[in-house]
């Protein structure tokens, strides 16, 4: 009661409820805010804190395999670099001036506006030079980098402004010749990239990476480690040598002809392996996979390979001779052409002279069922396995869809779609003696002491398979040589050397109709009698006023073989050439004490640090307690051991 | 017993153990903390009883205290500008043998006390409470020089608001606070934000010189860190185009990262809903005055987002039952006395907060029940106290 009287009374003055609440509201408004832009700014999505956050890890990086050729010279490599680099905000600290000094020492310029672009980059890190190793620590001159820097540091008054990394970087020898679709790693915008063998075979040549974990402390008493694992080397087919000559021969004819793509396949008809591998597009360079990833017709090289069916199967014979009808032949609606008018030939003639109508009589006269089958036993719509990341399977119609004009069609080369790497192995089956050989390109991994182990991932798949008899392929090889000596192949002629080959020419397909654009190919091997040696070369689209696999093709393929046939003469006549022996492994002695029974590994007495030396070079992994001397170990399985030093 | 008063006294008892808690997981780095803090602690429950026994709104109602009183203080403030102790280059504590008091905490409960007279004695009165005003104002640039910037802003700034809610203003009173508030800011930038040049060419003493040097670097540094954050631009205008260009600043090293808000931001952006539990916390394990103005983060980490939240739950149902107490309560004296240690514990902990999540310029401010620290535990006991006293 004594309060409403007061208020009434005009010496007192109670507290506004209005500004009261105002003023409240407004703080508790602001504390509330507060609080949920903390939560808005914390790690919300994890309930419980991190466990063993003490425990730092550190990764230890296995060192990636190498890439060998045949001859064992190396080809894709590892380099111990020194990678000097600098934090983009100290680089703004410092200026311009201090910046540029620090980057003369590395023999580097930089603009004033090159330097503002990259100090406002968004980069953490600002890398200034990469150095091989023993480079960076060696004395040219007077003195060496670290010398330069440090007397820098002196003059400019800097702190420790650099950063310096060491890796093992990448590096392929043979770029310059070497086609990069086989195996490239290159770091782009997305990351690092692989391509081709460095792909496929990236679990074999990456290895596994050891872990090194240790609680960040002031003591450093307790810390455990597991080795890594170096990456495996493989051992490739190719022959760098083979490689560089078709690589430049290459280089020239694609300006000399003004192709799109020229392909070249050089590979042992007997064996599969590839001694070279050059697919160069004027486009993309050497960075074209079209070699295994594009299908097209293959045009007359078909021919040797139908005929072989045909004389298999016994339906003709060698001397059964055809009436080519004088150019044009009519089946159906269907009109067939030849590119001379021929009148009677033989089979021989029909290949040398690659008749269209000739091989369609023949075609017509093999059963569908078998001439289907055969040709997919000559690999036709299948994968030949090379370890290519997709690999295209051509275009093969299934049997349902299979009919009598697409036979005729496929007798020379059209209605097909292949790829050089099947033809090459096609052709080859023709001519080795009548095996399928599935062509390889790694020989296999590097095991210890330099021994080549072959490659699991090979023997998955199929294996060699008789398709024709051995004197179907004796016969098909002497009519073979007749192309090169009578027939459309006479510009591959060689004199002194024995070579077949069939020529081949294909109209490419634009949309649905036939253009003017042309395909020429050339398949060659020698000698006739034991064929070594297989080349394969196909022109994509010459603008040269020539297209004909005779004119195009066939000299690309003579010039190949005078430059590689010295490089090959000693492995065709089977001498083999001795692999250098490994260096002796010294690492592997005892250091200073002897083995004893209670003390197998002859750990005892040493210092920690030589026990976890001596430990990884015999690839234990290890948990190491305490620190000192080692007084005492025990194994905890065949490969981990625990290591007992003096107490903490 | 009411129930604001319950929840009042709850919540004080678990803001307390939460202190305790927090105390105790320190102990890992720094032991002497948790001890100090639970004889503390006891001595606080003796103070609370004996506030509650004994004390009587009456004795406050007189005038003489509060002349006495200013005096005092006063003389205090100005023997520990003179000669004090400095520690961590702060002159802020007052050492009688074993024990340290800090003055400016005592300053705090006398500020609002004295409002709250001057309005219960001369609600008509402008002379009167414009004298009341300048005391404090006076009192607080004694603290600023301590130094203590966030203390003395504090105490104007609770003072501002008691007045602000009593109504207590009209054209005439406004002006002549802005005018003081200026004149005084005025004088403050020239003594206390002098740079070092102008410093030497006015010749003060040496004593002065010495602290405005210490005092500037760093406080300029946290300023500037706090407008970056917001405005991260420089200002580029070009008088002979008249263009207008904002470039972007990146942040220099010494000015972008200090030791604290660097391991403080880590902290927050790796906080969890359940934390690393007591004592596991490894971002705030070196981080300086974690046990008192950096007490949140340490609860942040290691009771996570959610111990956070009830400990600020704690803190706003506290806060809005003393009001309603206030309100409440019959004498005009007791309700404005109340209404002031609400605002002067929570305002605290809303500094303290914006201070640790990094909303608010870096600055010492220490966590009411929570935070260790002997004279501001006794002291916000007491209030505590004082306000279950209340009539209602």
């Amino acid at each position: 009661m004594n309060r409403w009287i007061a208020i009434r009374s005009e010496n007192v003055s109670y507290v506004k409820r209005k500004t009261l609440f105002l003023v409240a509201g407004v703080f508790i408004s602001f504390y509330l805010f507060v609080f949920l832009s903390m939560i808005l700014r914390a790690n919300t999505r994890k309930v419980f804190a991190y466990s063993g956050n003490r425990l730092q890890k550190e990764k230890l990086k296995a060192i990636r395999g190498s890439i060998y050729d045949r001859k064992m010279n190396i080809i894709a490599g590892n380099f111990y670099m020194a990678k000097v680099s600098m934090r983009r905000d100290v680089a703004e600290r410092i200026g311009y001036d201090k910046f540029r000094a620090l980057l003369s020492i590395f023999n580097k310029k930089i603009s004033r506006n090159q330097y503002n672009r990259l100090v406002h980059s968004r980069h953490f890190v600002i890398k200034i030079a990469e150095i091989p190793y023993n480079e960076f620590f060696e004395k040219k001159g007077e003195e060496t980098y670290l010398d330069k820097i440090a007397s820098l540091y002196k003059s400019l008054d800097l702190d420790d402004v650099l950063i310096f990394d060491y890796e093992y970087k990448r590096f392929y020898s043979k770029d310059r010749f070497y086609s990069k679709f086989l195996a490239y790693m290159y770091r782009d915008t997305d990351g690092l990239k692989k391509i081709g063998l460095e792909r496929t075979y990236d679990d074999i040549l990456s290895g596994i990476d050891g872990i090194r974990t240790y609680l960040y402390n002031s003591k450093v008493g307790f810390y455990t480690e597991k080795r890594p694992i170096d990456g495996k080397s493989i051992v490739l087919t190719i022959d760098s040598s083979v490689q560089f000559v078709c690589q430049e021969l290459v280089r020239d004819a694609l300006k000399k002809y003004k192709a799109d793509n020229i392909f070249v396949i050089v590979s042992r008809p007997s064996s599969g392996e590839i001694l070279a591998m050059v697919s160069l597009s004027r486009k993309y360079g050497s960075l074209n996979s079209l070699i295994f990833r594009g299908a097209y017709e293959p045009g007359s090289t078909m021919k040797p390979i139908v005929g072989s069916i045909a004389l298999d199967k016994g339906i003709v014979h060698v001397t059964d001779t055809f009436f080519c009808e004088n150019g044009k032949f009519r089946l159906g609606k269907r009109i067939i052409k030849d590119h001379e008018r021929f009148g009677n030939l033989t089979f021989r003639e029909i290949i040398w002279h690659s008749s269209n109508i000739g091989m369609s009589k023949i075609a017509l006269k093999i059963d569908n069922r078998t001439f289907y089958n055969s040709l997919k036993s000559f690999g036709f719509g299948k994968r030949t396995g090379l370890p290519f990341y997709k690999e295209s399977r051509g275009i093969f119609p299934s049997f349902s869809e299979f009919s009598e004009q697409d036979k005729v069609s496929m007798s020379f080369g059209y209605g097909i779609g292949v790829t050089a790497v099947q033809m090459a192995t096609a052709l080859n089956t023709v001519v080795n003696g009548g095996y399928y050989v599935p062509p390889t390109i790694v020989k296999g991994v590097l095991g210890l002491h330099q021994t080549v182990q072959r490659v699991s991932m090979d023997l998955n798949r199929m294996g060699k398979r008789k398709v024709i008899s051995y004197p179907t392929s004796s016969i098909m090889r002497q009519v073979l040589k007749g192309v090169v000596e009578h027939g459309t192949g006479r510009k591959a002629a060689i004199d002194g050397m024995s070579i077949g080959g069939k020529t081949g020419t294909s109209k490419k397909l634009r949309g649905k109709r036939y253009s003017n654009s042309y395909i020429a190919s050339f398949y060659g091997f020698f000698p006739v009698r034991n064929p070594a040696i297989s080349v394969y070369v196909v022109v994509d689209n010459p603008q040269c006023g020539k297209y004909y696999g005779g004119e195009v093709a066939a000299p690309l393929f003579k010039e190949i073989v005078l430059k590689i046939y010295p490089l090959i003469m000693e492995e065709m006549n089977n001498i083999e050439i001795p692999v250098p022996d490994s260096p002796v492994d010294d690492f592997n002695e005892p250091l200073f004490v002897k083995k004893t029974r209670d003390d197998p590994l002859g750990l005892k007495g040493l210092s920690m640090r030589e026990a976890i030396q001596k430990l990884s070079l015999n690839g234990y992994d290890f948990i190491c307690k305490g620190h000192g001397f080692v007084k005492d170990y025990r194994m905890l399985n065949n490969q981990k051991v625990q290591v007992i030093g003096n107490e903490l | 017993m009411n129930l604001d008063k319950a929840v009042v006294f709850v919540s004080t008892i678990f803001l307390t153990f939460f202190g305790l808690l927090l105390n105790a997981s320190v102990i890992t780095t720094q032991r002497k903390y948790f001890f100090k803090e639970v004889l503390l602690v006891s001595l606080g429950i003796v103070v609370f009883v004996l506030v509650l026994r004994f004390f009587e709104f009456d004795i406050l109602k007189k005038r003489w205290i509060y002349i006495v009183g200013g005096i005092i203080l006063f003389l205090l403030l100005t023997y520990l500008l003179i000669f004090g102790k400095p520690m961590n280059n702060a002159r802020r504590w007052l050492y009688i043998g074993p024990i340290s008091i800090q003055v400016s905490e005592i300053v705090k409960l006398y500020v609002i006390s004295l409002i709250a007279y001057s309005i219960y004695k001369y609600p008509r009165d402008t002379l009167m409470q414009c004298i009341v005003y300048a005391f404090i104002l006076v009192l607080s640039v004694l603290i600023l020089f301590e130094p203590d910037l966030g203390m003395s802003f504090f105490i104007v700034f609770i003072s501002t608001v008691l007045f602000v809610v009593a109504n207590m203003y009209d054209r005439k009173k406004v002006v002549i606070v802005i005018s003081f508030v200026a004149i005084i800011s005025v004088l403050l930038v020239f003594f206390y934000f002098l740079p070092d040049k102008l410093a030497k060419r006015f010749r003060f003493t040496k004593m002065a010189k010495a602290r405005v040097v210490s005092m500037v670097s760093y406080q300029k540094r946290r300023v500037i860190r706090f407008t970056r954050k917001f405005f991260p631009y420089k200002i580029d205008f070009d008088f002979s185009h008249f263009s207008l260009k904002l470039l972007p600043r990146t942040y220099e090293r010494e000015i972008a990262y200090s030791m604290q808000s660097s391991k403080v931001k880590e902290a927050i952006e790796n906080a969890t809903w359940f934390g690393a539990g007591l004592s596991q916390g490894s971002l705030t394990k070196y981080l300086p005055e974690r046990q008192n103005d950096y007490i949140s983060v340490l609860a942040l980490e290691e009771t996570g987002i959610l111990g956070v939240c009830i400990l600020g739950f704690l803190f706003l149902i506290m806060f809005i039952s003393i009001l309603r107490i206030g309100l409440n309560s019959d004498s005009v004296f007791v309700q404005y006395l109340v209404t002031g240690i609400g605002f002067v514990i929570f305002v605290q902990a809303l500094l303290h907060f914006g201070v640790n999540f990094q909303v608010l310029p870096e600055k010492g401010i220490s966590l009411p029940f929570v935070s260790y620290g002997g004279t501001s535990y006794l002291i916000n006991i007491t209030m505590i106290a004082m306000v279950l006293k209340a009539r209602v």
